[in-house]
């Protein structure tokens, strides 16, 4: 794959993550107005379900998308439909615990596991992936990524509440 | 070192507080296996945006079936009022849509860099984007101003997303 190619993969992938950051303020919002956390849950997937039909049928109309034969579909793994079910409900599952140690060890203690996993898949080559074996740069770079949230999460003070913009200074020195 | 106003975490026992931990690394890596499904739903389909709607289809079922078993053994759920409704933005709905673009990367470039420098590249796009909504207080988040830790967690993710994507 040429260099191009690549980085652009790269930053899609960046921005794909940006975008989680938006969908934790959306899923934060949303459960403070609907106060039911699987309630939000079945409405954001209900709208993400919507989302991606709507994307399904402009692809199939606009460009001639290709559709698995049904050899493909037997002779896709039984486990793989389940992605999405299995992320978001190991997402909402593990919330219901992070008021016991705090959101910074949450973080790191879950990106731990979440980057151990992925090395062992991409060493081993499992689920689809090339194989990557877990050279010592790759363990060293899983943790300075888990350092890393366990210090960004660590400095969560919030700021003071805004000043009032202008103060007549009448009013001030009283 | 300043001064950390710490929230106490709630106490809980040790064997429960060893469940917690299982618990939060069982999370951490399902979210990998996630990748994984999505990566293999794919591979079996060749239709990424078929595989986005399967995905989600199951999902939708999924935590269906989980939300009508809550209000099964306890009715009694926190309900929205029409007042809940009206009040909440027009955006708030669509954080699993958002959040799609993570599963459509998944599905279409995951295998093309290996799923740790995809988890690699999605935490550091995450994280400095959160950096920037606290440091604003944008979306229904207080403002948590850009500090040297913080600055410093960027740097660090940024370098261990380099180190993955190379080695």
């Amino acid at each position: 794959m040429g260099a191009v190619a690549l980085g652009l993969i790269f930053v899609f992938i960046l921005a794909a993550g940006g975008l989680r950051s938006v969908e934790v303020g959306c899923q934060n919002t949303q459960k403070f107005h609907l106060k039911n956390m699987w309630l939000c849950a079945v409405v954001s997937y209900a709208v993400a379900l919507a989302g991606f039909s709507i994307f399904l049928v402009i692809s199939t109309v606009v460009s001639h998308s290709p559709w698995p034969t049904w050899a493909d579909v037997e002779r896709m793994p039984w486990w793989a439909p389940f992605g999405g079910l299995i992320g978001g409900v190991a997402v909402l599952g593990m919330i219901t615990v992070a008021k016991y140690v705090g959101v910074a060890t949450f973080n790191a203690v879950v990106i731990v596991a979440e980057m151990l996993v992925a090395l062992v898949m991409d060493d081993v080559g499992a689920m689809g992936f090339a194989e990557r074996h877990a050279t010592p740069p790759r363990l060293l770079a899983a943790a300075l990524i888990a350092v890393a949230v366990y210090l960004m999460a660590g400095d969560s003070r919030e700021a003071e509440p805004r000043q009032p913009e202008f103060v007549p200074a009448r009013e001030a020195a009283r | 070192m300043t001064a950390r106003t710490s929230v106490r975490p709630a106490t809980l026992g040790r064997g429960a507080m060893i469940l917690v931990f299982v618990l939060m690394l069982v999370g951490g890596a399902l979210r990998s296996v996630e990748a994984g499904c999505q990566n293999s739903l794919k591979l079996a389909l060749h239709n990424v945006f078929l595989c986005g709607v399967i995905s989600y289809a199951v999902a939708l079922a999924g935590v269906g079936a989980i939300f009508a078993v809550t209000l099964a053994i306890s009715p009694r759920q926190p309900w929205p009022s029409r007042a809940d409704l009206k009040a909440m933005p027009r955006w708030a709905p669509f954080g699993g849509l958002t959040g799609g673009a993570a599963i459509f990367a998944m599905i279409t470039v995951a295998s093309s860099v290996g799923v740790s420098t995809f988890n690699a590249l999605i935490i550091a796009g995450q994280m400095l984007l959160a950096v920037v909504m606290d440091h604003f207080g944008v979306m229904g988040f207080p403002r948590r101003p850009v500090s040297a830790h913080r600055l410093a967690g960027c740097a660090l993710i940024v370098v261990g997303a380099y180190l993955m994507a190379k080695y």
